[in-house]
């Protein structure tokens, strides 16, 4: 069971990763910046140990970091998340409580906790990223439509993912 | 000693998220200060050597318009060489390279971006190749960035289309100047400011380089005005731009090594200290 976990989430890694990295970076529309990686950390097990989460979401935005000149900024935005998920797991889990295999994916948890969840932490992340980019509040304007512009597409593009894996491991 | 332990065990994971985000933090804060990205950048060899090889296919889509874009340039190169070969000039003139201020590198260009606030390019000549900190970079038809980060094989360009870039321009009819920056909405649209309403700025004005510092070379093309609207507070013009270059889409850049750049510098910051 253990390495049927492993296996998923290293592919779901190098799938985000690699179409973050490979075709969302280089994308032509300047109005929005489509970040998916987020998600990586948002789908590990419930009861993966928090050190373990912090140490993955660290790695994964060095990761993307140096592959994209962030310079720390997508470290620092997925290490909060990374922080941040326990507590949206304590304070939305379902009433019977998490069970030991729990994922927080939209084929276990349905469609509107998942999507309160993911609406939620990227709403986190997006704002943080583009502010500690700015590092003022001088554009607060401009940033902040940037920001709702980039988290409704990168959010359309997380649903359609999830949404594809979903039925596949359905069928 | 006991209670210090109980709160390691209680909090460590606390505490290695303000570590670790601590860290972040620094590196961001490094890079803002030093208008560079310090550690986490695609120059390292590595990332620069993976970071190429995937921009080989954008390379490839936009084969077609660099390749009309070249041309164009060598007919406009063409034109001036017969220029002066009418008027010869003063055959005695010792041709020194050191004569010319101005040299250029190509480069190729191996990551680009124009989705951030501030935007980078990789691209793959360094320090081996004589390239600075504070270079300029242009490309055939128009101002791309200013070299913020040089390693050994690659160096980092910040692209005008960044919030923190500003470049110095000059009205060509009026010859009245100004800066470009950008607002960071639009990559399409930059703005321009310092043109005072007395002087006309129409509509598909040319915007070229003021020269003044010792990054760009005069006269290079920077864009063409979009739409001019006087600002009611101030005796400026609220100027949108186009820029000449399709920055998203260039694969090969010059980069501008100044020769005098350090005597030049030397002598501002004179002035500057007094």
């Amino acid at each position: 069971m253990n390495n049927k976990f492993i296996i998923n989430n290293t592919l779901r890694f190098v799938f985000l990763i690699g179409l973050q990295l490979l075709l969302l970076n280089e994308l032509p529309f300047g109005r929005v910046y489509i970040m998916i990686y987020p998600l990586f950390i948002l789908l590990l097990p419930v009861f993966t140990p928090r050190i373990a989460v912090l140490l993955l979401a660290f790695f994964t935005g060095i990761i993307v970091d140096v592959f994209s000149n962030g310079g720390g900024l997508h470290t620092a935005s997925l290490l909060l998340i990374g922080y941040l998920r326990t507590f949206i797991l304590d304070t939305f889990q379902p009433k019977s409580g998490w069970d030991k295999l729990d994922e927080p994916t939209l084929s276990q948890q349905g469609i509107n906790w998942y999507f309160f969840y993911i609406l939620i932490l990227f709403s986190i992340h997006h704002l943080v990223y583009f502010f500690l980019e700015l590092f003022s509040i001088s554009n607060f304007v401009t940033t902040f439509f940037k920001t709702i512009f980039s988290l409704i597409s990168s959010l359309s593009l997380v649903w359609l993912i999830s949404l594809f894996f979903a039925r596949k491991t359905k069928l | 000693m006991r209670s210090i332990y109980y709160l390691l065990s209680r909090f460590y994971v606390l505490i290695l998220f303000v570590v670790l985000e601590f860290f972040a933090l620094s590196l961001i804060f490094k890079s803002h200060k030093y208008q560079e990205v310090k550690f986490l950048n695609t120059t390292n060899g590595m990332a620069g050597t993976v970071v190429g090889y995937v921009n080989g296919f954008n390379t490839f889509i936009h084969l077609g318009t660099n390749n009309k874009a070249l041309v164009e340039e060598n007919a406009l190169l063409k034109k001036q060489i017969q220029f002066q070969n009418q008027y010869p000039s003063d055959s005695n003139l010792p041709r020194n390279s050191d004569l010319y201020t101005f040299d250029y590198v190509v480069a190729k260009i191996e990551n680009n971006s124009i989705n951030k606030n501030i935007n980078y390019i990789t691209i793959n000549k360094g320090s081996k190749d004589g390239l600075q900190k504070g270079f300029g970079v242009i490309s055939s038809n128009g101002v791309v960035g200013i070299i913020t980060n040089v390693s050994e094989n690659f160096a980092l360009v910040m692209s005008v289309i960044s919030v923190k870039s500003l470049v110095g321009v000059r009205h060509k009819n009026s010859n009245a100047l100004g800066n470009l920056r950008w607002n960071g909405s639009d990559p399409n649209t930059l703005q321009i400011d310092g043109f005072s309403k007395t002087i006309p700025v129409k509509k598909n004005d040319t915007i070229v380089t003021a020269g003044f510092s010792s990054i760009f070379p005069p006269n290079v093309l920077v864009a063409t005005v979009k739409d001019v609207k006087p600002d009611e507070g101030s005796s400026f013009y609220d100027i949108n731009v186009h820029l000449t270059n399709n920055i998203s889409s260039l694969s090969y850049v010059y980069v501008v090594k100044n020769n005098k750049k350090n005597e030049l510098d030397s002598l501002q910051r004179l002035i500057n200290n007094e």
